[in-house]
């Protein structure tokens, strides 16, 4: 199975949250990509078997690049983790997860997009980084509760990791 | 040592500056820089049986081919090649280069014929990350006076950490020895390693 983690590259992202899922995901034998984003999104690592990836020198990485102007739209890293996964044969085997500070309302809403994924059997979930959502979350997420994940200071990675696998 | 064939993308830079001429880089650099890379894939591909891919950029990136062990294609592609537009997404156009080379197992190299800007698009350590994690070698040839390439301190640094080869020359000559020789090296050692 692919996890597909997405951080912001813009200025308020979060870059440590999508490695925390990443050292939780360990022992889960999955394999890893990782993507950034602000109006589009970038790879960083292309799917690699979680025992291959250095996860401090991928911090190191995290820290060298610098943010760049926003908007974030995190429907982007959807459009290119769907792209992706398929372009590696993960159809059907592959979950993504947006880390996102929801700052401002994005253009275009994230459930839409994640039509795309649902299409390619491609699992998609959006991970707050704010302690709770704003008031306009449901035009992002649309009916989709069950995609939205907030983390607050009790939040267990794991048992996120492991909901966000076994949705 | 064996010669394992390599498959190399020349991302050229079309944006407005590209479009004047420089020293001997005429008429413009960016007809200069397609002509020295015409130079070196015919070396390539008939002498290391390499297969060469082109992409241009300036605010936007547009692949041109896939690589092609064609010499015709390469050079039917390279000269018609002129300046395009505002903008230099120099990240951007890595990105695309090293995607173009997702599904090779041969040794990968992105080479980059640039005047070193970068305005829009995703940072330079960025594209350069991504290419060393996916095994791809980089090379950025930069045409001007060092002191006045803007990207010249994070070439700097990115070639100190090992993720960039940067060299920089004011003439045709110099260009074309430089770049061949860096692809050469970095070849050499992609086949040893």
């Amino acid at each position: 199975m692919l996890l597909v983690l997405a951080a912001e590259l813009t200025r308020g992202g979060d870059r440590s949250r999508p490695l925390q899922l990443v050292r939780a995901a360990v022992d889960a034998g999955v394999d890893i990509a990782i993507l950034l984003y602000g109006i589009r999104a970038y790879p960083l690592l292309d799917p690699t078997p979680i025992g291959d990836v250095d996860i401090e020198a991928l911090a190191d990485q995290l820290s060298m690049i610098p943010p760049i102007e926003g908007p974030s739209e995190p429907y982007r890293p959807i459009r290119e983790g769907v792209n992706m996964a398929l372009e590696y044969g993960y159809e059907g085997d592959a979950v993504i997860a947006v880390f996102w500070s929801a700052g401002r309302q994005p253009r275009v809403p994230v459930w839409l997009q994640g039509i795309y994924a649902d299409n390619a059997g491609i699992g998609w979930h959006l991970v707050l980084t704010r302690p709770s959502p704003p008031r306009w979350i449901h035009r992002v997420v649309g009916e989709y509760d069950d995609r939205l994940h907030v983390i607050r200071k009790t939040t267990s990675m794991q048992k996120m990791l492991a909901r966000i696998l076994s949705a | 040592m064996s010669k394992r064939p390599a498959d190399i993308v020349f991302v050229l830079d079309s944006s407005i500056s590209m479009g004047k001429s420089f020293s001997d880089f005429r008429p413009s650099k960016v007809k200069a820089a397609a002509e020295i890379a015409a130079r070196i894939s015919r070396t390539r591909i008939f002498g290391h049986r390499d297969r060469v891919g082109v992409i241009i950029f300036y605010a936007f990136v547009v692949p041109l081919l896939h690589p092609t062990s064609s010499y015709e294609a390469v050079v039917r592609t390279l000269s018609r090649l002129g300046y395009t537009g505002e903008g230099s997404a120099l990240g951007d156009a890595i990105i695309e280069a090293v995607k173009m080379l997702r599904r090779t197992q041969r040794p990968r190299l992105v080479v980059v014929f640039s005047d070193g800007e970068l305005n829009v698009g995703s940072p330079l350590e960025l594209a350069a990350l991504y290419a060393s994690n996916s095994g791809v070698r980089l090379c950025i040839a930069t045409i001007g006076y060092e002191d006045r390439i803007r990207l010249a301190e994070r070439l700097r640094m990115l070639q100190a950490k090992g993720l960039v080869e940067w060299r920089n020359a004011t003439s045709m000559q110099k260009l074309e020895s430089e770049t061949a020789r860096c692809i050469g090296g970095i070849l050499a050692s992609s086949i040893s390693g």
